[in-house]
């Protein structure tokens, strides 16, 4: 915990404090009585309130977890295969690169490995971003 | 050891569903919870108790989506201030005043525990002036001025960036020491 941005209690001398610190000197002084007098809310019926309304099992299981994630898969490459236009990116990426170049195996292979990863990587994004924001 | 003993606790509910595990849980946060949304709603109780409750139920139910690095506590604010914003955005938080506040079911349960008459005054007193602010800024402001968490804590549990947190407490402190001001003269 820094002190130097919390409200101190302390009462330093009036030429070393600051206008913003005298002004709510007050009210950090309430808020340091309401903490130091704060009431205690803990009871067993509340506890059993709760208790006899959460349902039967915690969150979603494991197990469907991942048959969601493998049908969210599924459709995406399903996606993919009807509606993506690989000719066009093969055009694009190829034009990128100079007549007088010859490529060989191993730098068609390298692209290729380049331009999965990048997807791959992509999509591993999206899905965890989507994971991260639903609560 | 603290930290510990809650990521157990979650493991059982989790793995074993053992709600009682999850009960300690409840055991363990209910009172700090139940203070803050009494805070963040002009201490209207019934409101803060269901949004407590619907909270925990939440969090039940989110479980597995919890990261174990993080502070259950933290984790478990935010899911009760977002019922609160959500709250807050479907009906128009109604500020009713203290005088006419209605009993609810939850008074027997605060007698039981019951502050002296001033304390409760004193509490009630600051969740007023917090009515004043916006829903984000009540929150940040008493997460700072009451919990004493740093900006970077407040950034972290409420997700929102640094800089709209210093703003929040800027301007918060200055809008909380006007309404103080008024509430004295």
């Amino acid at each position: 915990m820094t002190n130097d941005t919390f409200p101190s209690n302390k009462s330093a001398s009036g030429a070393l404090m600051s206008m913003e610190e005298r002004d709510t000197s007050a009210l950090d002084a309430l808020f340091s009585d309401a903490r130091n007098q704060e009431p205690t809310y803990a009871d067993a019926n509340f506890n059993k309130i709760v208790l006899n309304s959460l349902p039967a099992r915690p969150g979603r299981q494991r197990g469907r977890s991942w048959v969601f994630d493998a049908a969210g898969l599924l459709i995406g490459l399903f996606a993919c295969y009807f509606f993506f236009d690989f000719g066009g990116v093969a055009t694009s990426v190829l034009s990128f690169i100079p007549e007088s170049l010859t490529l060989t195996v191993a730098n068609v292979a390298a692209m290729v490995v380049g331009l999965v990863s990048a997807a791959v990587g992509a999509a591993l994004l999206a899905w965890w971003t989507t994971d991260k924001a639903i609560l | 050891m603290q930290k510990l003993d809650d990521a157990i606790l979650i493991e059982l509910a989790l793995n074993k569903n053992d709600q009682l595990a999850f009960g300690e849980l409840v055991n363990r946060y209910q009172s700090n919870l139940r203070y803050s949304m009494r805070q963040l709603t002009d201490w209207n109780e019934a409101l803060a108790d269901d949004l407590v409750q619907e909270a925990f139920i939440q969090a039940f139910k989110e479980l597995h989506r919890f990261r174990k690095q993080a502070k259950f506590s933290s984790w478990l604010y935010r899911i009760a201030y977002n019922g609160f914003l959500q709250y807050v955005r479907k009906k128009q938080l109604v500020t009713e005043p203290i005088e006419d506040q209605p009993l609810s079911a939850n008074d027997s349960l605060d007698h039981q525990y019951a502050p002296e008459r001033h304390q409760s005054e004193l509490h009630r007193k600051v969740a007023n002036l917090l009515s004043d602010l916006d829903p984000e800024r009540r929150s940040v402001l008493h997460l700072f001025l009451h919990r004493q968490h740093t900006q970077q804590e407040i950034s972290d549990i409420m997700g929102i960036p640094l800089g709209t947190v210093k703003t929040h407490i800027n301007r918060g402190r200055q809008s909380l020491q006007r309404g103080l001001t008024e509430h004295c003269a």
